[in-house]
């Protein structure tokens, strides 16, 4: 068939023009397919008991790799095509009917295809055992990870790929049938100028400013928020929001309009332009920005998400973390009644218990008032909350070593909050008064507000506690009374299933602290073992009687080790193809640029002058999107963390600078192709 | 002393299997202050030669002298330095920058070699009010008449006040009027700066304001004709030599309007 080797002799010719392209999609399925066959390979994560959690994370992810490559691909190919319109049009008019052209396009683009899956699929049954292993590692599971293949995810991956082909190959070859004559034959937009008007400067000062705007309201979050006080608590959204939307058009009309006006600025001045070849270097850099407009923001845009979602996980990850820490921070804490069972447990299943104490919690209603830094966080306090003495606090410290040390008299209290935790500060230094429900001890007042709670948050009604000098918890006359056993040994996957296992015996045991009428400060709280029968019932306060630590740690790792696998990927996906439309787009013009250079040389600018120029051009055209989104995560990150408290920005750094290195490979690349290209042989 | 001084040059261009003798033993020397032009049909190897003397392309063999100084094996940016302060170039199609206005384009040889801005200024100045183009400064070259680019790229060429200023069918794309106008700049830049000009045509109205012609066929000098009366009868010398070459020489030269 002519038609098919024509198309396959073309394709081999324009291979370095659709070599990237191929190299991209290739990368592309091979993920994709990588994802599919750990998610449908059951022996791997069976042992896991979040196994449904990471095949749904890996299955969703696909979804959205599939969006993306997709949109990609059909970006791709409207660039190809307008890329090759004036082939188009001449074949056209030698008399080859529009249905051949478009017959042969669309053979052209399977064969491209075909050409990328077998490339992706072979890169990705090779690789697969690699992702997983990196997974397994990133979750911290211990599982040996054999040969994996599978038929389905292949299947899978075949299936979908061809489907998406099809539709872009038809896509492409309708596009063609219908483009009219006199567009295909029409002066390329890419050499136009773009003049700029009046307006055009204005809107180009309205991004300047907009950008700025948001910049500064990120940075100074803080200080402004009360500014918006009319808003009411809605402003904590509110503001954020508008910040965004500045941000969201701030950057397009800073590439549409402020960069052209900028350059304008800088070519008008003389004692800068006026140096060598600065002013051609201007002049086509305005020209080259303004073709990378919508590309140079979605880069932008979506770098800086990418960016924000990975430095909010990690911010999460470590409140998470610091939370599990306030609330558990020993392996297990169980009621008195059960220890004896516990300890038996323990022992069948060989766990060396490496501490053990006992405490006793007292609970009682109170009421105070504090305020926090941002003012909506905790305002009046009523309701029941836990005592604990003096002694039992010094005893805890030889279990949890980060509690601080301090003395109190029979007046003071420390007041432990959870909150504090995750809502910042509280605001400075403020004389609280804390009064009880108790009739022995009716007033006390706050020394301190602490978030380090001993044994734990999780065993303190309303996570808030009271801790009080020796004296004056024996003369409290509380409401409920507990008495808890701590046990401390060491994290490993055997002592995680054994604390699970235990989790899963004991979970319908309560204690169950009843107030008499919501709001009113507790009377007379009871405690009781829950029934089967009580279990749902919405109890005003109850605390488990046993809770454990390393299960959650374990649901921390795999949550957040599965998501920087996810987000690392589908950012690698993100950079190539974006990536590889700059450098498709300023290779396109390179051809049509030959004259230009050539002329400069005749007018007698060096090779080297002339590769300097280029390798100038062509790393703002990478290297400034990528730059402007890394400045916007930084705001949202700003403000982000005036939320979460804990910025631990690691992995952010390491995903920015593994951008950064991408664009560079690809800056490298696209120039020196380009400087081949307009050198004359 | 000649100002050129071509020695046996030949070029040769292709691979062993097809070579293609563009320039095939040619030698001529031009004086300094002479208006030469360069005469043959299509496929002669006048550009090529042109472009050998401009020192934009090297010769497969031979010499060349400019200014008494052997270019033939000059480093490439030495050579890219003596272009820029000693030569100027005028083309077919006008190679302007279409993305720098007209003012950039003039000043675009002066910011190359280095000038000042004050000195930048003065010199476009002055070149805007010998070549007319004050209305034009702001103006791409994309929105402009074919006469006025030439007078542009003209514009562009003398702007460092070259020795010698090369010209490849700088007419070709221009109607007569356009074209008599940037013959009479050309002329005037000779006789007034001293401005030596290598001119090559095909079009015998463009030649005959030459002073001198050299006439080449298939990459050899074929003959050489030198005015000494008035412009109409050495027109008339350019046809009939024309005529005796053969091939190709009078696609517009015909259409020429009167003097
Ligand atoms: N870069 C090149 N590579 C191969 N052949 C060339 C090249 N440049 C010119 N030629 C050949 O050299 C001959 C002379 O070309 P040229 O000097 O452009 O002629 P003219 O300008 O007189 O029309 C022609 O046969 C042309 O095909
Ligand atoms: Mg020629």
């Amino acid at each position: 068939m002519v038609l098919l080797r024509l198309a396959f002799k073309n394709a081999r010719q324009n291979f370095n023009r659709y070599f990237v392209y191929v190299f991209a999609c290739a990368l592309a399925i091979t993920i994709y397919f990588a994802f599919n066959a750990l998610a449908l390979t059951p022996y791997l994560w069976h042992t896991l008991p979040d196994a449904e959690m990471i095949k749904n994370g890996l299955l969703s992810t696909n979804a959205f790799i599939l969006i993306f490559i997709v949109a990609f691909m059909f970006y791709a190919n409207l660039f190809f095509v307008q890329q090759q319109r004036r082939e188009i049009a001449l074949f056209n008019l030698l008399g080859v009917s529009r249905w051949r052209i478009s017959g042969y396009f669309f053979l052209e683009n399977l064969l491209l295809g075909l050409l990328s899956l077998i490339l992706g699929l072979l890169l990705g049954i090779l690789l697969a055992k690699l992702f997983a292993l990196l997974l397994v590692k990133l979750i911290g599971a211990s599982i040996s990870v054999g040969l994996l293949f599978s038929g389905a995810a292949i299947g899978q991956t075949i299936g979908t790929f061809l489907l998406v082909y099809i539709f872009l190959a038809l896509f492409d070859a309708g596009l063609i049938a219908h483009y009219p004559l006199a567009i295909l034959f029409r002066q390329p937009v890419t050499d136009k100028v773009v003049p700029i008007t009046f307006w055009r400067y204005l809107l180009g000062l309205l991004g300047l400013a907009l950008l700025a705007s948001a910049y500064g309201m990120a940075q100074f979050y803080t200080e402004i928020l009360p500014h918006f006080k009319f808003l009411g608590a809605a402003a904590a959204i509110i503001v954020p929001l508008l910040i965004l939307v500045f941000v969201l058009v701030g950057t397009f009309l800073f590439y549409r309009f402020s960069l052209l006006a900028l350059l304008m600025q800088l070519r008008h001045w003389y004692r800068f332009s006026y140096r060598k070849i600065r002013l051609f270097t201007l002049a086509n850099l305005s020209q080259r920005l303004h073709r990378h407009v919508n590309i140079s923001w979605l880069v932008t845009i979506l770098a800086a998400i990418t960016l924000t979602v990975l430095g909010s996980i990690t911010m999460i990850y470590t409140a998470s973390y610091d939370g599990l820490n306030t609330d558990q921070p020993l392996a297990l804490t169980v009621d008195r009644q059960l220890a004896p069972a516990v300890a038996q447990h323990l022992t069948k299943h060989q766990l060396t218990v490496q501490q053990k104490q006992p405490a006793t919690f007292k609970v009682t209603g109170a009421q105070f008032k504090l305020d926090s830094l941002l003012g909506f966080h905790y305002g009046a306090f009523t309701g029941p909350l836990t005592v604990i003495s003096q002694q039992d606090y010094q005893a805890a410290r030889r279990l949890q070593p980060n509690l601080p040390a301090f003395r109190l008299n029979d007046q003071q209290v420390i007041l432990l909050l959870r909150k504090l935790a995750y809502a910042g500060q509280t605001k400075r230094q403020q004389v609280v008064t804390l009064r009880l429900t108790a009739t022995t001890v009716k007033q006390l007042k706050v020394k301190q507000v602490s978030a380090a709670f001993p044994y734990g948050a999780n065993n303190y009604v309303n996570g808030t506690g009271l801790v009080v000098s020796d004296a004056v918890f024996q003369r409290l006359n509380a409401n409920a009374q507990t008495h808890l056993m701590a046990f401390q040994f060491a994290g490993s996957h055997h002592s995680e299933q054994v604390s699970q296992q235990l989790i899963d015996r004991y979970q319908q045991h309560y204690h169950y602290f009843d107030p008499q009428k919501t709001g009113q400060p507790p009377k007379n709280l009871h405690t009781f073992q829950l029934s089967k029968v009580h279990r749902t019932t919405a109890a005003q306060h109850n605390l488990p009687m046993l809770q454990a630590r390393y299960p959650a740690t374990r649901w921390l790792r795999t949550l957040f080790g599965l998501d920087f696998y996810i987000i690392g990927f589908f950012s690698l996906i993100f950079i190539m193809a974006t990536g590889s439309i700059i450098m498709l787009k300023q290779l396109a013009e390179a051809s049509g640029k030959r004259q230009q250079y050539a002329l400069l040389i005749k007018l007698g600018i060096s090779q080297r002058e002339i590769n300097h120029t280029i390798y100038l051009q062509t790393g703002i055209a990478f290297l400034l999107p990528i730059t402007l989104g890394v400045i916007n995560a930084y705001f949202a990150l700003h403000i982000l963390n005036i939320w979460l408290n804990q910025l631990d920005l690691t992995f952010a750094y390491l995903l920015g600078a593994i951008y950064l290195a991408v664009y560079i490979v690809y800056w490298w690349l696209t120039a020196k192709i380009y400087c081949r290209m307009i050198t004359p042989t | 002393m000649p100002l050129i001084d071509v020695q046996d040059v030949h070029k040769v261009y292709g691979h062993r299997a097809n070579l293609v003798t563009a320039v095939a033993g040619v030698s001529l020397q031009v004086l300094q202050g002479e208006f030469v032009g360069i005469m043959g049909p299509s496929g002669a190897g006048k550009t090529t030669l042109l472009n050998l003397m401009s020192t934009i392309d090297r010769p497969t063999s031979g010499q060349i002298f400019l200014n008494q100084k052997n270019v033939t094996y000059m480093k490439n940016a030495a050579l890219a330095k003596f272009r820029r302060e000693q030569l100027g170039f005028i083309f077919q199609d006008f190679n302007l920058l279409a993305a720098l206005t007209v003012r950039e384009n003039l000043v675009l040889p002066l910011t190359l070699a280095g000038y000042s801005v004050v000195a930048i200024n003065q010199a476009l100045q002055k070149i805007v009010g010998i070549l007319g183009l004050n209305s034009l400064l702001n103006r791409y070259p994309d929105d402009i008449s074919p006469g006025q680019k030439q007078r542009v790229a003209c514009g562009r060429a003398i702007i460092t006040q070259p020795h010698l200023l090369f010209a490849d069918e700088p007419t070709g794309s221009l109607d007569s009027k356009a074209a008599t106008e940037l013959l009479r700049y050309l002329t005037i830049i000779n006789a007034k700066a001293g401005t030596t000009v290598v001119m090559v045509t095909h079009d015998a109205f463009t030649a005959s304001y030459c002073r001198r012609i050299l006439f080449i066929k298939d990459g050899q000098l074929f003959a050489e004709i030198v005015r000494q009366g008035s412009r109409q009868s050495f027109f008339q010398q350019v046809i009939d030599m024309q005529a005796t070459i053969g091939g190709g020489g009078r696609t517009n030269g015909a259409s020429a309007p009167g003097f």
